[in-house]
């Protein structure tokens, strides 16, 4: 199948006081057509740093890109002017919803103000190349006529009244829902959305996912979305991707995912989940230190399945269904094991 | 106590721009001590030799020498001898009266706190130096009264500072906590809330020498400062006016002393803050 | 309408805060019973020509009463009469504020003019070495005494190369005065060599007074860009693939420069400050300059009422200030 994003052996580093934090260890990570995609894992695991590497916004004087390659339609983002992918792709082909609504809109101009200065450069009628120092009354006019539309989309009463307002005079579920359109348009192909509902009440959180899985279904756009959270990946994803510590450990359908765990992380992970069953149980162990963490496979200090093997060598990907992949040396036994 | 100071000594040493700073006050302290030792004509302080003055710098007269055929590298040492008693003396008096001032005020919500707010208001309405200048000038030239202007009109910046430190310190849980379980009033002011805000205070105190010494300067520079003969830097500017171009040394040097002793205080504050006051660690460095 | 309440407060406050300085200065002038009658009246005066011209000053009545008879005169306007000018304060201050007022909003002018691309430019460039050079500027700028720096500018630019004016304001007699402000007056009656003669006179006074004012504008301007350029919104943009320069100079430098706003009363404060030697050392005929002759001449009088116009000057500047504060940060309105 020809996936629209495509993420091989991308080894990423952090240059800090005390050495090289190595974030990202060969993750190799895909996002279908059309597909919503979780990116699942702890804090610190390396999700946001997967989702900065693509978008091409890694900080510049300290990430390290050692190896690897991002295929994004048929493009090597790695190796392209980082000038000409700011001004095709980023914003254009791959547009992004931030982690805090609050903080993302700049408090002195206007929503109308910013949105507008976003079309001026982004507007899908616009020509990526031409810089838009000069901005035709036509174009203005047409785009405006679009994100009044956009906003009626995402749900947002009186879109004249908001875009006059500040940011801090509109509510934080109000703001998530104009990023989410202020992703939606520029007309991308993929929009990454960076844990986009940790800031807000858990009574909107589901809002606000249902209409970006909605809006991205019937558009055709893929997403790929990272959140700590299994439970909200479970309602909105179609694949979810499992990291921990740096390294992918496990891909799979969602409905697969949670019936048939195949990694012991994946496994343990599901069954911290509060339930009646379990209770509340944690994973025994720390997560490892990346300046200097366990070779091969990361989890293995913590893994009760784990060999000597585990320590030698990062397992390499094992087909466990038709679109279910682990990378572990001893998979848990979906037949006998099962979570139910 | 011991490993905080440690820690300090440690972080400031790291930094390269506090450490100059701290060099530079150092350098102030020792050679106003041992200003007669340093010195090379130390009687010249007193004493004047008429038929030798204004003598460009030289082997004999680092600095040159003034109207009077003094030495000025040697009068510019005892100069620093009459800045740090200015300064010291007045950020100390005015800290002392501020910071109680600022701490009751703080603590008690009444008639009385309110009025010494607006009191304190009245003098910061107006730039220090303006205030201190009249100060000066109704009691006369002469060291005491520059320490007294200064200090009269410092305080009222202390106990500002202290009154809103306060205010947002009573606020804090476990400062509300002891009052409910019963803490005086003393107890609370000494043992929770001025902790609480000794680190910011000391920053200040060590920004705020640097701007006394300037003001103290500028008082000396009107003649507002001791009199004729003392050494004092920004008098010894003033003397040097009618005796440019030719003898550029004569106001040259103390102005440098003066800049750089500011200059330490100023670093060593900055610094300090770094360290001690996290939360506007990055408007000063980013 | 939350920020018009607040001005209106801040609008009553003057009077009782410029009635407080009143009554501090007052007190001050008061705290030694000098007696500028005698210095004025000279050694042979006679009993009866002392007590004539303590009459004529006021000074024969007791304190008490001299402070409500110059409250209600400051009220009417009446400072009383210069014991060395033996003219109304009023009219020296009045005719003499113009002059301070021109060579400090010069001043402010020049240093946000240079100060902000500055601050700007070593916040975008961090720890380069634009960035080193402009923080030792910023350090000297606040570490050097005004005087001083007037002192150093004539012995090199007046008196070593001749390419500015020692001091005073202007060649001759300067323009006809309506505004006071002799640049304002020459250019609007077209009389430019008067113009080109009060700019050159400026300069020196004007870069002196600036310098320290530079420091402080780049000084925070350069924080205000750091911690935008840190902030989520920007990271937003970039992430948007917004130009950097576009962000940068549009976005970033508005936020930066509220916080910088927010510091202009503080920066005028100093510059005023300042402004009282700097005047002096450049015979610039304004109020600084007033207040250190009269210092010279013993004269309270005049000395106070230079101190409540400064206060009632500092005290609008900061009111201004807030006024613009909240005119340009939406947060601070509704």
């Amino acid at each position: 199948m020809d996936d629209l994003l495509t993420v091989s052996d991308l080894e990423v580093g952090f240059q800090t006081e005390s050495g090289l934090a190595r974030v990202l260890d060969r993750v190799n990570f895909h996002v279908g057509r059309g597909e919503i995609v979780g990116l699942v894992g702890e804090s610190g695991c390396g999700k946001t740093t997967l989702a900065r590497a693509i978008l091409g916004v890694l900080p510049e004087n300290s990430a390290r890109i050692a190896s690897g390659t991002i295929d994004f339609d048929g493009r090597d983002l790695l190796a392209e002017d980082p000038q000409d992918l700011g001004t095709e792709v980023r914003g254009r082909q791959i547009t992004f919803v931030p982690q805090d609504p609050f903080s993302s809109f700049n408090p002195v101009f206007t929503i109308g103000a910013q949105i507008e200065e976003l079309m001026k450069w982004k507007s899908p009628e616009s020509e990526p190349a031409a810089a838009a120092r000069f901005y035709p009354r036509a174009r203005r006019r047409s785009d405006r006529a679009r994100v009044l539309d956009l906003l009626r989309t995402v749900q947002l009463p009186d879109p004249d009244g908001i875009l006059k307002k500040y940011p801090h005079e509109v509510s934080g579920g109000q703001r998530q829902r104009l990023m989410i359109a202020m992703a939606l348009l520029p007309e991308p192909q993929l929009i990454i959305a960076d844990e986009p509902t940790t800031a807000l009440d858990v009574t909107i959180q589901a809002q606000i996912l249902k209409l970006l899985k909605r809006l991205a279904a019937e558009r055709g756009v893929s997403v790929l979305f990272t959140t700590h959270d299994l439970g909200t990946a479970y309602e909105i994803c179609d694949r979810i991707t499992v990291m921990y510590a740096g390294q992918e450990v496990e891909s799979a359908p969602s409905d697969d995912f949670f019936a048939a765990p195949r990694h012991p992380y994946t496994k343990r992970l599901l069954e911290s989940l509060p339930s009646r069953e379990h209770g509340i149980s944690g994973i025994p162990g720390q997560i490892p230190a990346l300046i200097d963490p366990p070779s091969g496979c990361r989890f293995h200090p913590r893994c009760t399945n784990a060999s000597a093997r585990c320590a030698a060598a990062r397992p390499g990907v094992t087909q466990a269904g038709p679109a279910h992949r682990v990378r572990c040396h001893h998979p848990v036994d979906a037949a006998r094991e099962a979570v139910s | 106590m011991m490993e905080t100071a440690r820690f300090l000594l440690r972080k400031l040493a790291a930094d390269r721009t506090a450490a100059l700073g701290a060099l530079l006050i150092l350098l102030l302290i020792v050679v106003a001590i041992a200003a007669p030792v340093l010195s090379t004509h130390p009687q010249d302080v007193a004493e004047f030799n008429p038929p030798g003055r204004l003598q460009p710098p030289s082997a004999e007269h680092y600095f040159g020498t003034d109207r009077m055929g003094s030495d000025v590298y040697s009068r510019i040492l005892f100069g620093a001898r009459i800045t740090i008693t200015i300064a010291v003396i007045a950020i100390g008096v005015s800290v002392l009266i501020g910071v109680p001032v600022g701490l009751v005020a703080g603590y008690y919500r009444n008639w009385a706190s309110d009025a010494l707010m607006r009191i304190s208001d009245i003098f910061l309405a107006v730039p220090q130096i303006v205030l201190a200048i009249a100060i000066a000038q109704t009691l006369g030239p002469s060291i005491e009264n520059v320490i007294l202007a200064l200090s009269a009109t410092y305080w009222p910046f202390w106990a500002r500072l202290v009154y809103a430190e306060t205010r947002s310190a009573l606020n804090e849980t476990y400062v509300e906590a002891s009052i409910a379980l019963g803490a005086s009033p003393g107890r609370v002011m000494l043992f929770h809330v001025l902790p609480n805000i000794s680190s910011s205070l000391i920053v200040r105190t060590t920004i705020g020498m640097g701007g006394t010494i300037l003001t103290a300067a500028t008082l000396g520079f009107l003649g507002l400062g001791p009199p004729a003969p003392s050494p004092e830097w920004g008098r010894t500017i003033a003397e040097s006016r009618e005796f440019l171009p030719e003898a550029w040394w004569y106001a040259t040097a103390p102005g440098l002393a003066i800049f750089l002793v500011v200059m330490g205080f100023n670093l060593f504050g900055d610094g300090l803050r770094d360290i001690l006051d996290p939360r506007t660690r990055r408007s000063s460095d980013g | 309408m939350r920020e018009l309440v607040l001005t209106l407060n801040r609008l009553l406050w003057l009077a009782p805060t410029l009635l407080g300085l009143l009554a501090i200065t007052f007190t001050i002038s008061h705290i030694i019973p000098a007696d500028p009658v005698a210095f004025i009246a000279g050694d042979n005066a006679s009993a009866e020509q002392i007590a004539a011209l303590k009459a004529k000053f006021g000074v024969d009545k007791p304190v008490p009463v001299q402070l409500w008879n110059y409250v209600i005169g400051v009220v009417q306007g009446d400072f009383g009469v210069s014991l060395y000018t033996q003219r109304p304060i009023a009219d020296d201050l009045v005719s003499r504020l113009p002059a301070t007022l021109e060579l400090a909003f010069v001043s402010i002018l020049l240093a946000a003019v240079i100060g902000i691309p500055l601050g700007v430019l070593a916040a975008v460039d961090r720890n380069s070495w634009l960035d080193h050079v402009l923080r030792v500027f910023t350090v000297s700028g606040l570490a050097i005494a005004a005087f001083w720096l007037a002192i150093l500018f004539q012995l090199l630019f007046a008196m070593e190369l001749g390419i500015t004016p020692l001091q005073g304001r202007v060649d001759g007699w300067g323009p006809d005065p309506v505004t006071g402000f002799f640049l304002i007056d020459s250019a609007w009656t077209g009389d430019w060599e008067t113009f080109r003669s009060v700019a050159h006179h400026m300069i020196l006074p004007a870069v002196t007074l600036a310098f320290p004012a530079m420091a402080t504008v780049m000084r925070f301007t350069r924080a205000g860009v750091l911690d935008a350029i840190n902030s989520n919104y920007v990271d937003y943009q970039n992430a948007m693939g917004v130009p950097r320069r576009v962000v940068v100079w549009r976005y970033v430098l508005r936020n930066a420069l509220i916080g910088t706003v927010t510091q202009l009363g503080l920066i005028f404060g100093n510059l005023i400050a300042n402004a009282v030697v700097v005047e002096a050392v450049f015979d610039w005929p304004g109020l600084g300059l007033y207040a250190v002759n009269s210092i010279l001449q013993s004269d309270y009088n005049a000395i106070m009422g230079f101190t409540l116009i400064m206060g009632a000057v500092f005290i609008i500047a900061n009111l201004l200030v807030d006024i613009t504060h909240g005119l340009i940060d939406p947060r601070e309105a509704g």
